[in-house]
């Protein structure tokens, strides 16, 4: 009697181990899962991104099966607004983030460079992600640099917050330098 | 990162659209108003408008380091100070 009691036991035991282990297995199933919609499938859980403009967005305009994005020159809902054609997008525009607008990040089109000596480099607007980050010599300044055929330059990570991307050209290279 | 800026012969000005997409910017080209984005790790595609399917190089992937290093490894290091145009209006402002 003692022993099927026991066996009786073990099977409850067993029937909650077998929960247990079914929970872990769809735990890793949807873990490997969301893992395989990042691309690069670095990231093990997945990623929020901050300010995702959803479906409803009065940013998305849809019209005759083209898609339009908001692009500024006044609200989405004024005459003045300006549209991105975006039909046909392999990204879905409900997924984008912010949308605050054509060149209120205004790119650097016509980069002046001076020498690694000029004092003005010093008084760059501090970057609003490191504004603890206040160099004391030109030496000490973040750059990230490019080299194209021997003409070294340097790009201030302070400037490159601010304006995100730079249209230069080296020689006769066209480049963009950006994040 | 460095990108190139032609494509079939054609020199393109980059703009910041204002859209993000998993955290990375989408531009536009200035012409068409076609917006890229890097699909992938070695170029930027143009994912609608006009455009849509054209390609631009990635480059190189530069890490952030000092001015210092900069010069060290490249004496010859010159550094952007910002755009030309801002600058020199910047000077023309009486103080």
């Amino acid at each position: 009697m003692a022993r099927i009691t026991v066996l009786k036991r073990n099977r409850q035991d067993c029937r909650g181990f077998s929960i247990l282990i079914l929970m872990v297995f769809v735990c890793a199933v949807s873990a490997t899962a969301c893992e395989a919609q990042q691309p690069g499938g670095k990231e093990q859980t997945p990623k929020k991104y901050r300010g995702v403009l959803g479906s409803d967005s009065k940013k998305i305009r849809k019209e005759d099966g083209k898609t339009f994005l908001w692009a500024g020159g006044g609200s989405p809902t004024s005459p003045d607004a300006r549209w991105y054609d975006f039909t046909g997008a392999p990204i879905l525009a409900a997924e984008l983030q912010f949308g605050i607008g054509k060149d209120r990040i205004r790119a650097i089109d016509d980069p002046a460079f001076v020498s690694a000596d000029d004092p003005r480099l010093l008084k760059l607007r501090p970057s609003p992600y490191r504004r603890d980050e206040r160099p004391k010599t030109n030496d000490e300044i973040m750059v990230i640099g490019h080299v194209y055929e021997d003409q070294a330059r340097a790009y201030p990570v302070a400037l490159l917050d601010h304006h995100e991307l730079v249209n230069d050209k080296i020689g006769d290279k066209a480049l963009t330098v950006g994040w | 990162m460095v990108h190139g800026r032609e494509t079939k012969g054609q020199v393109d000005q980059f703009g910041v659209s204002g859209y993000v997409y998993k955290n990375t910017f989408l531009i536009f080209d200035r012409k068409t108003e076609s917006l890229w984005y890097p699909l992938d790790d070695t170029k930027w595609t143009a994912v609608s408008g006009s455009r849509k399917g054209e390609t631009i190089p990635f480059i190189a992937k530069p890490p952030v380091v000092t001015l210092g290093e900069s010069r060290n490894r490249h004496p010859n290091t010159v550094v952007l100070l910002g755009s030309k145009s801002r600058i020199e209006a910047e000077h023309r402002r009486p103080k």
